[in-house]
């Protein structure tokens, strides 16, 4: 069975780009692999926003992703520049912004692109969306 | 480290983000200590050109820090002759040392790599 | 051997003059979102036909996305052997058959 890095680099809802991964993600575990982490870089630190409230009969792509990370132990990485860059920010982040709110909380961790490059060693293909 | 990375720049300064963001990749699997190679392709060319003037206030003079590369023992840095032919360019407008490669060229080194990321 | 995986309309764009010159022989190339409209594009399509003979590119497209946009490969007049329409496991299982994937 082979390892998987998922890197995704766009916006959920205004591009497919993100629904592609975590369909990508389900198939892949179907046949038995492992997703050792999705990443989410650029744009695709929107994945990671809370804050997101579409209408009840929509697919919600973060919470896709929190159900895949508590079903399968999927770590879920943000990369903490691009996310803060684009309003997206943890606890602390609001604190040491005098911010009154925060979008970004477990199962998404705010890392360093190192983790990145962790990801890559450790998984057989990543594959970017 | 045992996989290589490659990361692939393929889109112009300024109106997008993705230069920027590709170089800050590039430095930090560097500073990891994972072998990085470079490369610049289509409109990815136009990173490299010398003399750029951003505007002040879209932030720092990210096309800067190509200068710094080589101190991140980045040296592997290869550009799509074809992708400088078709913009009118030549290797001495840009403003780091690279080496310019055919498509076939360019594509055996693409090849020799584990991950590709493109930005 | 790297598989292209390409996520954009071939109208309006020379992406696909791009992709195109980063393959060599044995590459492959999985058409997935709105890159299926490829089978619409008569110089693509041209083009990928061509690849296929000259460098034995495979071309592969995500048969959810295909069938989502109402781009029945059959209808378009798409050759089914040379443009295989795959599922999202299948997607997966072909990312293992390439050292490495390009994402366009």
């Amino acid at each position: 069975m082979a390892t998987f890095g998922l890197l995704v680099t766009h916006a959920p809802f205004e591009q497919q780009h993100a629904f592609t991964a975590y369909r990508f993600a389900l198939s892949a575990l179907a046949l038995g692999h492992e997703i050792k982490g999705v990443f989410f870089y650029q744009a695709g630190v929107q994945n990671a926003n809370g804050y997101q409230a579409g209408h009840s009969d929509e697919f919600n792509v973060h919470q896709a992703w929190v159900e895949l990370s508590a079903h399968h132990g999927i770590p879920l990485n943000v990369c903490v520049t691009a996310a803060n860059r684009r309003g997206v920010i943890n606890a602390q982040d609001a604190k040491d912004n005098d911010q009154q709110g925060f979008n970004l909380t477990e199962p998404f961790i705010e890392v360093g692109l190192g983790d990145l490059v962790e990801l890559s060693q450790v998984s057989d293909r990543v594959i970017q969306f | 480290m045992t996989k290589t990375l490659g990361v692939i720049n393929s889109t112009a300064p300024y109106g997008v983000s993705n230069g920027q963001e590709s170089l800050d990749l590039a430095l930090a699997s560097a500073n990891f200590g994972q072998e990085v190679t470079l490369f610049f392709i289509d409109d990815g060319v136009f990173q490299l050109l010398k003399s750029q003037q951003p505007i002040p206030e879209q932030g720092k003079h990210y096309s800067k820090t190509f200068s710094a590369l080589t101190f991140y023992d980045i040296d592997d840095i290869y550009v799509c002759q074809q992708s400088l032919n078709e913009r009118s360019l030549e290797v001495s407008d840009l403003c780091i040392e690279v080496t310019a490669l055919p498509p076939e060229q360019l594509n055996q080194q693409l090849a020799q790599l584990d991950h590709l990321m493109r930005f | 051997m790297t598989l292209h995986i390409v996520s954009t309309s071939p109208f309006g764009t020379t992406l696909f003059e791009g992709v195109f010159q980063r393959c060599s022989k044995n590459d492959g190339i999985m058409l997935i979102q709105d890159g299926v409209y490829a089978l619409n594009h008569v110089e693509v399509y041209r083009q990928l036909k061509e690849l296929n003979l000259s460098l034995g590119i495979a071309c592969f497209a995500l048969e959810d996305d295909v069938v989502a946009r109402a781009n029945q490969v059959k209808s378009a007049g798409v050759d089914s052997e040379l443009i295989r329409c795959i599922s999202m496991e299948d997607f997966v299982v072909l990312t293992l058959d390439f050292k490495a994937t390009i994402s366009w």
